[in-house]
């Protein structure tokens, strides 16, 4: 039965309909105008987090979790001797050796030189296990992939007018020393396959050729460094450390190692910022909104003077008269801010479930759908802003309220 | 009228030399003002308007200053200057009511009985009763689920002298309880008025402008403005 003083009066000041028109107008504006700053957090920050775990997941299946590089003298370190410990550690699922190369493509069609390539070398028996750029190749599986055969792009191919069986020169970013000087070296290839990501930075300028071709040019039987997917995507930062420490003592000298959210820093910086700008953006219209949280109580403490006043006389102390109004604010901030969660929560999760918002044509590949991801954290956020805000906007008219002379207030009448 | 208590609840009041100026003002409220009652009393305060009927009342129940001098109920001086204070003060010893009777509108009448045991947070099942039993005493036990707006102005005083004495005062402070009533609905609350002090004794200080009531009361005390003294009858 016993219930707190300050609560009893703000709950009934709250749910009563005898207030002013005015009061019950602006009360109703300033519930509605929190709920609607909760829903833009909540739906704004699912949106960011969708499309960079989108973004994410995409990076990181097209390529492995991470690589590992001795950290110099590239073509001085035992590979097999590597690869032998990296698979001990529990929590790798696949490795693969591999050699990057910065080359320019040259089509026996038509004889131009285009766009520089990313001419990946890769074992092809272990390459599928760290790639899903590897699942879509047509007509021939990666597994099959012989020396001086070459698997290219969609758009590329598109681009230079490839067909399957066609040949391909590239000239590498290496040196021949030959009787008329220094020559890039020239390799020819034939296509063998095309594959088909949803990336077109990999369709338009990524090229795969077996390991040992790579291994040939560049005259040495090591491989340029090691990628490696884990069992679990989260525990990329922790086997890094791990791996390059095992690797480290073993075989006495350093390594680095390098994941795609470092190679895409830019990209996760850029995503970082614009998430931050749209929680700035959306913060302040919950801080204008829940400010109206001020001019409702400033009305309701014009209005329920006499209250005051009989409350004081009664043995009210003004702490208990500024908690009451406190406690009307907040819970204003309150009732807004569920009604606000309770509209963007099964929305959000609605709309990544049925994958009801299409990404435009041309992004379609990338991400065919707007995606969608409640963290707790933001949800978190989204909650108690709002009703931080409202105990600061409530503070002051909660205070003039407190300091009411109840003489006055009674004589008022 | 049932039997509630035995117990009595009021204290003596004791006013020795009160001085008090209103900033500004060219006279004094009071001037040496002195005024000592036996606790259980009724005594009616009666003066012309403007004379300091109620802020003697506001004074007594710490809502207001003075210059000098002292109030003392029981043995404990009534405090001043310090509003936090005051209001412990007024929860353990003072019952108010007013001309108008400053119920609360959102709650219904019982809630407005109970209010003052909500302030202190010390509402249960026993207080609960006993508002009702006040309730009773005042002959509006049937209306307690009623807001105040659904009753009469008659009954809305009835509910702010009952609700005075929940929390068993020593003294109970009535500003005019009656002056916003019809003579015979203010006899009828006058009556009301007499049977609870009757019942439970608390010193009483009624404030009013009707002599008859005044004369009905166990004694009276004027104020004059000229004077800045008192008669007593």
């Amino acid at each position: 039965m016993k219930r707190a003083f300050e609560n009893h009066i703000a709950q009934r000041y709250l749910k009563t309909r005898r207030k002013g028109a005015f009061v019950r107008t602006l009360l109703r504006f300033a519930r509605w105008g929190v709920a609607i700053g909760v829903f833009t957090i909540v739906v704004s920050q699912a949106m960011m987090a969708g499309w960079r775990e989108g973004i994410q997941n995409l990076l990181f299946k097209a390529t492995a979790h991470f690589s590992i590089h001795p950290y110099s003298d590239s073509e001085n370190w035992d590979t097999d001797e590597a690869l032998k410990i990296i698979k001990n550690v529990p929590g790798v699922k696949a490795v693969n050796p591999f050699r990057m190369d910065m080359a320019l493509s040259r089509s026996a069609r038509s004889g131009q030189i285009t766009e520089p390539l990313m001419l990946k070398a890769v074992e092809p028996e272990t390459a599928r296990a760290t790639s899903s750029l590897f699942d879509n190749i047509k007509p021939i599986a990666i597994e099959s992939l012989q020396p001086g055969q070459v698997i290219v792009g969609q758009d590329f191919a598109r681009q230079q007018g490839l067909r399957v069986g066609d040949d391909l020169q590239v000239i590498l970013s290496k040196i021949d020393l030959g009787l008329s000087g220094m020559t890039p070296k020239v390799k020819a290839f034939t296509v063998a396959g095309i594959f088909h990501s949803r990336n077109s930075l990999y369709d338009r300028g990524w090229a795969f050729v077996h390991l040992d071709d790579a291994k040939a040019w560049a005259q040495s039987e090591q491989a340029d460094g090691i990628e490696i997917t884990l069992t679990d995507i989260q525990q990329i930062k922790v086997k890094q450390n791990e791996i390059r420490d095992a690797l480290g003592s073993a075989l006495a000298r350093p390594f680095i190692t390098m994941d795609q959210m470092e190679r895409n820093r830019e990209l996760f910086a850029g995503l970082d910022m614009l998430k931050w700008i749209f929680l700035a953006v959306m913060s302040l219209i919950v801080i204008v909104n829940a400010s109206s949280i001020t001019a409702v109580l400033v009305l309701l403490v014009a209005e329920k003077r006499r209250d005051i006043g009989t409350l004081l006389a009664l043995g009210a102390t003004p702490g208990q008269i500024q908690r009451i109004f406190q406690a009307h604010g907040l819970r204003m901030a309150v009732v807004g801010t569920l009604a606000g969660l309770v509209a963007a929560l099964p929305l959000c999760a609605a709309l990544d479930h049925f994958q009801v918002i299409q990404t435009p044509a041309a992004l379609v590949d990338f991400l065919p759908y707007f995606p969608f991801k409640l963290r707790i954290l933001d949800i978190v956020f989204a909650a108690a802003f709002p009703i931080i805000v409202a105990f600061f906007a409530s503070r002051n008219p909660a205070k003039k309220a407190s300091e009411l002379n109840p003489i006055e207030t009674l004589r008022a009448e | 009228m049932g039997q509630l208590t035995n117990q009595t609840f009021g204290q003596a009041l004791v006013i020795d030399s009160l001085h008090k100026t209103y900033t500004g003002a060219e006279h004094h409220v009071f001037a040496g003002y002195s005024l000592s009652l036996p606790g259980g009393i009724l005594c009616a305060i009666v003066g012309v308007s403007g004379v300091g009927k109620t802020t003697l009342l506001n004074c007594i129940a710490a809502l207001d200053t003075w210059d000098s001098g002292t109030i003392a109920l029981g043995d404990e001086p009534v405090p001043q200057n310090n509003p936090i204070q005051g209001a412990l003060y007024r929860r353990r010893k003072v019952g108010m009511a007013f001309q108008w009777p400053h119920l609360l509108p959102e709650f219904t009448v019982l809630e407005n009985m109970e209010m003052p045991l909500i302030i202190d947070n010390t509402l249960g099942e026993a207080e609960s009763a006993w508002c009702k039993q006040l309730l009773e005493l005042v002959g509006l036990q049937d209306l307690m689920h009623r807001l105040p707006s659904q009753i009469s102005g008659g009954q809305a005083a009835r509910v702010g002298l009952a609700r005075a004495l929940v929390r068993r005062p020593a003294i109970w402070l009535l500003d005019e309880p009656t002056g916003n009533l019809d003579p015979e609905t203010a006899n009828e609350v006058f009556q009301v008025l007499k049977a609870l002090h009757t019942e439970l004794r608390p010193t009483t200080l009624l404030v009013t402008h009707n002599s008859a009531l005044a004369d009905d009361c166990e004694r009276v005390e004027r104020l004059h403005t000229s004077l800045r003294s008192t008669e007593r009858t």
